[in-house]
């Protein structure tokens, strides 16, 4: 399991919710004031106004660490033939599917459009290196209070570059594309299986 | 009640929102290089990503997460992966390209971020299939359809100094000589063009206007706005350095390949040069050829018309630092390149 802090979404609905009803209610309190703290009391809650809107995204930002947090659990990653039967091995030529179950522990997940980004990437495992053979992505809202979530992505194990042996699917989830500047939460289960011939 | 009671309150909100301002901006900003080992590969190489993260004093940064995603031509991820940055900072990655991998720019992008830190984003390109001097010379130079190389030439008149970008002087005319030797290996007719051409140079960068051509530059960066460009944008794979002692040869994530000291430069009698073939983004193969002197960039000629011309399919890697010293190898001592004084490569790379 992994913790993840909700650095979007959370701090800033707080504070912009927030902070205008508190102003509302300061500006009725009381009996009508002389013309002169009229005055002064609009140009004090105007200032506020003025530093509120200011601070808001700088506020949201700062309150990162130590905001609410959310518990992504990755429950689940296993590879499943297209009637859905699971395998330790698949042939060539099989449609093969990777399932993901994430679970979200703590408040909602909703950075639509950029993300969250469940990924799934498909690696031969069989030489020193990692040969990746193909990635896919989702990019889908994680409701919180325990919600899980499933998906599944499919993969064609196609006999004309696919290499025979052990293969891993790796999960991720990021806040957004890596490509737009989004960076993985620090998850990832893989799930191991063989490819053999036909 | 009296009335500062009543202010009081607001003045407590507003010390509260004045104080919570500097605060959250407080956080340091990381950064992070990326870089790969070579500039381009084939299908089935192993492509190896790195780089280092910092903080805004450049100290290292240990246990940042670094998220790297890596795109094909046409947009589509073929690779995603997470690793933490060592101690150091640095951070090393490795992944297989499939055999079938299509040709075309590739892209790394990579994002560094740590707690109590904003996060950090950067990007590098390489490019499928790999490029070398064996594999490029005879279709790249010589046998080059017509108009399709671009031969630039560092401008050397005074009064379009101005035209060149900050940082780029006029050059020597003898910082011309070594260009005739790939203009001599040309086998068909080819375009001239000085670096102050605005037809064929985007003066505010140096960068070139061409796509999809062969472009040789045959001088160093301080003269030549093309070469300049290149090694600015880290587009090359080597770039030039010096410091109150010595010239260097940089590889262009910093690590030092080659020296020479500035008066034994100086003394033209002793060289070091470079001979470099990569992609830029527009889509021309780009051949660099340059010493720390002008006499190095001459050697650098007269190698690659009389050693690696003939022997193009020895020249397997895309770039090469070679050391010219005068008289030695049982050359005579007279200020004159031969080329059994050229010795190396003191360094290759892709």
């Amino acid at each position: 399991m992994f913790r993840v802090s909700s650095e979007h979404a959370g701090a800033t609905k707080y504070i912009s919710k927030l902070s205008r009803p508190e102003l509302c209610r300061h500006s009725r309190l009381g009996s009508l004031p002389a013309p002169r703290r009229i005055f002064m009391i609009s140009l004090a809650l105007m200032l506020i106004a003025l530093l509120a809107e200011m601070s808001c995204p700088l506020m949201a930002l700062a309150a990162r660490p130590s905001g609410a947090e959310e518990d992504l659990t990755i429950v689940e990653v296993y590879a499943s033939d297209s009637t859905g039967k699971s395998r330790a091995s698949y042939r060539v030529g099989e449609n093969l599917l990777i399932w993901v179950a994430v679970r979200n522990d703590g408040a909602d997940l909703d950075l639509l459009p950029r993300g969250p980004v469940v990924w799934i990437e498909l690696d031969y495992v069989s030489d020193a290196v990692p040969f990746p053979v193909g990635v896919q992505f989702s990019i889908q809202r994680l409701p919180g209070g325990g919600t899980v979530i499933r998906w599944g992505a499919g993969f064609y194990l196609n006999p004309t570059n696919l290499q025979l042996g052990d293969y891993e699917a790796h999960v991720y989830i990021s806040d957004a594309m890596i490509s737009d500047g989004g960076k993985f939460y620090n998850a990832s289960m893989t799930s191991v299986f063989t490819v053999t011939g036909a | 009640m009296r009335k500062g009671s009543k202010l009081r309150p607001l003045i407590a909100i507003l010390c509260l929102l004045i104080a919570g301002v500097p605060l959250s901006v407080a956080l340091p900003q990381l950064s992070l290089t990326v870089y790969t080992s070579a500039s381009s590969y084939n299908g089935g190489d192993v492509v190896t990503v790195y780089g280092r993260v910092t903080d805004t004093l450049s100290a290292p940064v240990g246990g940042a997460q670094v998220s790297l995603q890596v795109t094909a031509p046409g947009g589509g991820t073929i690779h995603v992966a997470f690793v933490y940055s060592a101690p150091d900072g640095s951070y090393l990655l490795q992944f297989g390209l499939q055999a079938t991998a299509p040709s075309g720019y590739y892209t790394a992008y990579a994002t560094a971020s740590k707690s109590g830190y904003s996060s950090s984003s950067n990007s590098t390109i390489f490019v499928v299939p790999r490029i070398t001097l064996a594999n490029w010379l005879q279709n790249g130079l010589v046998f080059a359809a017509p108009l399709s190389v671009v031969f630039y030439y560092p401008d050397w008149d005074p009064s379009r100094g101005t035209l060149k970008p900050p940082g780029v002087t006029v050059a020597q005319l003898t910082d011309w000589t070594a260009t005739g030797f790939p203009y001599g290996a040309s086998t068909f007719t080819q375009v001239d063009a000085l670096d102050t051409d605005s037809v064929y140079v985007d003066l505010a960068s140096g960068a070139p206007k061409v796509s999809g051509s062969s472009i040789i530059a045959m001088s160093g960066p301080a003269v030549h706005a093309i070469v300049h460009y290149y090694e600015q944008t880290e587009t090359a794979p080597l770039r030039f350095g010096y410091d109150s002692t010595n010239f260097y040869f940089f590889k262009k994530d910093g690590t030092q390949k080659a020296s020479l000291p500035l008066g034994v430069a100086g003394s033209l009698h002793q060289d070091v040069f470079i001979l470099e073939l990569f992609n830029d983004m527009n889509g021309n193969k780009v051949l660099i050829g340059y010493g720390f002197t002008w006499k190095g960039t001459f050697a650098a000629g007269v190698y690659l018309k009389s050693r690696v011309l003939p022997n193009a399919g020895a020249y397997v890697h895309a770039w090469y630092i070679f050391s010219w010293v005068d008289g030695s190898g049982g050359g005579a001592y007279d200020g004159f390149v031969d080329l059994v004084e050229v010795s190396g490569p003191l360094a290759l790379g892709d």
